[in-house]
């Protein structure tokens, strides 16, 4: 717990694990503001070929043009200056395979937070980009034997053009919006991934991203690629100290699942309360196949990310589990976005926020069935928990239905801790605090159980924590 | 034919005609200032957030004319075209926003203090209190152009006040015919309940003919302190008109409004509709029923704005959509920093009976306060088959079972306005409509 609280009644988040930096030397940096020199010294820096340069460009010039979405969404956006942000920091080294290699101070970085023994206990693999690039990239033996294909974006591109280039930028085109571009023009980092038909990947692969160095952003490239039948788990963890300056974090994810292929892919982000988080990710699922976005969002000052799933086969599935928690000073703006694109195609989202203190949580959501398609079904529900009486929280979902073969139901409901419940419990001997944290824990049980089970049970205690002294 | 025409042409976009002579002051500048607001304010585009969806190339209104004045030889006739209340407290009868037959008010209620007049002479006999309530509520859901233009250029409407303590056990009944090819009319409907007063209303707007018209309307409707009020408007202009309808009402303290929308007729409809409660313990119903077909698009945006706490809203609207028609419903709860123990609901219900309508639907919510209660639920569905399926083994043949279900659908939000002579119009309405449908 932390002990700056600025006011009584609101939650702490157990972000202190993660508050420490240390002075890295960076051999590479590209220095503050953004221009095309940057992206000449990004390629530089990696040896890309002249295609992925090109890219950039083009990227950096969609990027100017497009505008910031004001319009709609946080005035907040304004406040990031995109001159004062630093685009490319690393160490200038390969990733490491062994942990023995990695420098010392990245790797107290992640053994404070527990990265190998994550590694040793349950993960087929893990990745762990600090800042740039990644420090340490490891398959284990098993999976690699497999097929399965885990490396960071650079060398997914270098060196296995044939398979990710057909997908590089399919899901999510450039122009999708203006981070993407922006994350088109810069992008470093991230993993791709490929698994061969019929390979069920037993256990998840890991990714972890570290946010060193102050006034930086970070723009991870995840491209993932699931072949006919096969199956993976992905999880992704993120952590950055607390700054006085705004950090940027703006990643793109595209996921692909060809036919009877089924990728889950869950994140824990708890970024500090000094970074903005603005993420596209998007799914396209082939016929039959299925993709599940798990997203849990307790950091970050802004966070915009809708995670989206393209049916594009008949028979296809999205899901979207998400559980935001905003604090003080906190906006989570989240939601899903679901496209049908096939007959007899279903999705469903589920959504849980909680807005504690000032803190604000956001619901938006699309759902679209076009004309001529047939047995399309979504189903989405979303309920926000009020703590304080200056929470706030908002919903705005937009559905386009198109024919009658179809069939579409949307919840949702806001709600606070009752009264009731709450002296219920006190009777029964437990503190207000156990009460309030109970009544909560009750609200997202539902949704945490979808989490792997390491991950519920800090999710659970991440909210018991931050329950003490929130009764008000 | 009924009506004669008489010639003066002004297409709406030129500047329009100055208020009469007669007229208090006050109304002329806002005219005036209206016609300025006007000008300055953009169109609509595809990126306001307000428009999302919305097919703006329905929203041409090149080539249409204030509407001419008609004479009108057989009223008698026109009336009882209409459906209409069996018993009423009072009537009005426009033709394109002139009035053609003399207004009728209750002895019993015009004693008590009762005012239902015309628009046009209530501004000269009541001007200061017609004043305090004229056009006093912001448009926030994007048409604030439409708003502006409704306040430059209208011509007509009813003023409906009843004192302090009065109650109206009857409604009184407004019609509105527009005639003529390009005609366009704005109605004014002010409607204010005093303290404790209670009292109904139900507005008709209708084409005579088969022309195409424009028809940009505005209800206010003001319940002060315990008053309780029930306004319904059903709207069946030609297959080829447009309407825009502004309606907004203000709950004060402890009262009770509802509102209740029947829309069948137009090529394109945009009714936005914004319910302020701003009194303690105000409640507001907000109720509608649509049945489009052929390429009729609807778009339908709501705001249900609580400012003070233990306020309630209940809003709920359905649409049965046929053949190549479109829907949209952009509803918005607000619950503000201090409107605690505020409940609040939002329901859209979509009926889809073809394979090629479209049904868009966005509600909303905004909670700034705690110790809420708000849901919004939206679904868009086809007939079930378990219900078909029942009532076919009940020996009801398929298409008179879809008829059937169809309308005991619509039925669930006409039942809600609480008041069978009103309930009785509106599904009179409805029965013709679906007659005519049929079993498509």
């Amino acid at each position: 717990m932390s002990k700056d609280s600025n006011s009584g009644n609101t939650i702490e988040i157990d972000r202190e694990e993660a508050n420490f930096h240390y002075d890295v030397n960076y051999k590479h940096d590209a220095g503050m503001g953004l221009s095309e020199d940057t992206l000449d010294y990004i390629s530089n820096v990696k040896g890309e070929d002249q295609w992925i340069a090109d890219f950039r460009k083009k990227a950096l010039s969609v990027f100017h043009k497009k505008k910031m979405p004001t319009h709609w969404a946080s005035e907040d956006l304004d406040s990031i200056n995109f001159d004062e942000i630093r685009y490319y920091l690393s160490a200038g080294e390969a990733p490491k395979r062994s942990w023995d290699d990695v420098p010392d101070e990245m790797k107290e970085t992640f053994e404070r937070l527990g990265i190998p023994e994550k590694e040793r206990s349950f993960l087929a693999g893990v990745e762990a980009q600090f800042d740039s690039e990644a420090a340490y990239s490891n398959v284990k033996d098993a999976v690699a034997e497999q097929g399965v294909i885990f490396v960071n974006s650079s060398e997914g591109l270098a060196e296995h053009a044939d398979i990710f280039r057909k997908w590089f930028g399919k899901v999510i085109p450039t122009g999708d919006n203006k981070f993407s571009a922006l994350n088109s023009a810069v992008f470093s980092g991230g993993s791709f991934i490929y698994v061969p038909p019929g390979v069920k990947v037993k256990h998840p692969l890991q990714a972890y991203f570290r946010i060193n160095a102050e006034q930086f952003g970070q723009f991870e490239r995840t491209l993932i690629i699931v072949d006919e039948g096969a199956e993976l788990t992905y999880m992704e963890g993120c952590t950055a100290p607390k700054f006085e300056t705004n950090t940027l974090h703006s990643a793109v994810v595209e996921l692909v699942a060809m036919k009877d292929a089924k990728i889950q892919y869950i994140t824990v982000q708890n970024w500090s309360a000094n970074v903005f988080n603005l993420v596209t990710k998007r799914g396209l699922a082939h016929e039959n196949a299925e993709v599940r976005w798990i997203d849990c969002n307790i950091g970050s000052r802004l966070t915009m990310k809708y995670p989206g799933v393209v049916m594009k086969g008949a028979g296809a599935r999205g899901e979207v589990i998400s559980i935001a928690l905003a604090n003080d000073g906190q906006h989570q703006d989240t939601g899903a976005k679901m496209i049908h694109a096939a007959d007899n195609t279903t999705s469903n989202v589920v959504s849980k926020s909680i807005s504690v203190g000032e803190g604000r949580s956001t619901y938006r959501g699309q759902v679209h069935i076009p004309k001529h398609l047939k047995g399309c079904k979504n189903n989405t529900e979303c309920d926000a928990l009020l703590i304080n009486s200056k929470s706030r929280t908002d919903t705005y979902p937009a559905i386009t239905v198109r024919g009658n073969k179809h069939s579409t139901q949307h919840e949702a409901s806001v709600s606070q801790v009752s009264e009731e419940q709450i002296f219920y419990m006190k009777q029964r001997g437990l503190s207000e605090a156990e009460a309030m944290s109970l009544s909560v824990n009750g609200f997202v049980n539902d949704l945490v159980r979808e989490f792997p089970m390491e991950y519920s049970v800090e999710l659970k205690r991440l909210i018991d924590l931050e329950m003490e002294g929130s009764v008000g | 034919m009924l009506l004669e025409e008489n010639p003066s042409v002004r297409s709406f976009l030129d500047s329009p005609e100055e208020a009469g002579e007669d007229l208090p002051d006050w109304y002329k500048n806002s005219r005036r200032d209206a016609w300025m607001t006007f000008q300055e304010i953009d169109w609509p585009k595809r990126s306001d957030e307000a428009w999302r969806f919305a097919n703006l190339k329905k929203l041409s209104h090149e080539n249409l004319y204030d509407a001419k004045e008609v004479e009108c030889k057989d009223i008698d006739r026109l009336v009882a075209s209409s459906l209409s209340l069996e018993e009423n407290a009072g009537q009005i009868f426009f033709v394109n926003d002139r009035v053609i037959k003399s207004p009728s008010l209750d002895e019993e209620f015009s004693k008590k203090g009762v005012i239902f007049k015309p628009l046009s002479q209530a501004l000269i006999e009541h001007s200061e209190l017609v004043q305090n309530y004229f056009m006093t509520q912001d448009p926030c859901l994007g048409s604030a152009k439409y708003a502006a233009l409704h306040r430059a250029r209208l011509r007509n409407g009813f003023f409906f006040y009843v004192p302090d303590g009065v109650s109206l056990t009857v409604p009184v009944e407004v019609f509105h015919w527009v005639s003529g090819n390009s005609a366009s009319i704005f109605p004014h409907s002010l409607i204010v309940a005093g303290s404790g007063s209670s009292a109904m209303v139900a507005e008709y707007v209708t084409s005579i003919d088969d022309e195409i018209s424009f028809c940009c309307g505005v209800s206010d409707i003001h319940g002060e302190e315990n008053s309780e009020l029930i306004y319904l408007r059903a709207q069946n202009l030609s297959e080829e008109a447009q309407s825009i309808h502004l309606l907004s009402t203000r709950a004060g303290l402890n009262s009770k409004l509802k509102t209740f929308n029947l829309d069948l007729g137009c090529e394109w409809v945009r009714n936005e509709s914004v319910s302020r409660l701003v009194g303690e313990g105000a409640s507001s119903e907000i109720l509608a029923v649509s049945v489009p077909e052929k390429s009729q698009e609807f778009d339908m945006r709501t705001l249900q704005l609580h400012e003070q706490p233990n306020t309630s809203s209940n809003l709920l609207y359905k649409n049965t959509l046929y053949d190549d028609s479109k829907t949209i419903f952009a509803g918005m709860i607000v619950v503000e920093d201090e409107a605690h123990h505020t409940d609040a609901y939002q329901t859209c219900r979509n009926l889809l009976m073809s394979d090629t309508c479209e049904a868009n639907s966005m509600p909303g919510l905004e909670i700034k306060a705690d110790q809420v209660k708000c849901s919004h639920g939206a679904t868009s569905n086809p007939v079930s088959e378990d219900e078909l399926f029942y009532l076919q083994t009940r020996g009801i043949k398929e298409p008179a079972a879809r008829q059937l279900l169809t309308f005991g659908f619509v039925k669930e939000a006409v039942d809600r306005i609480g008041n069978d002579s009103l309930e009785e119009v509106v599904l009179g309405k409805l029965g013709r409509r679906f007659n005519r449908i049929g079993t498509r």
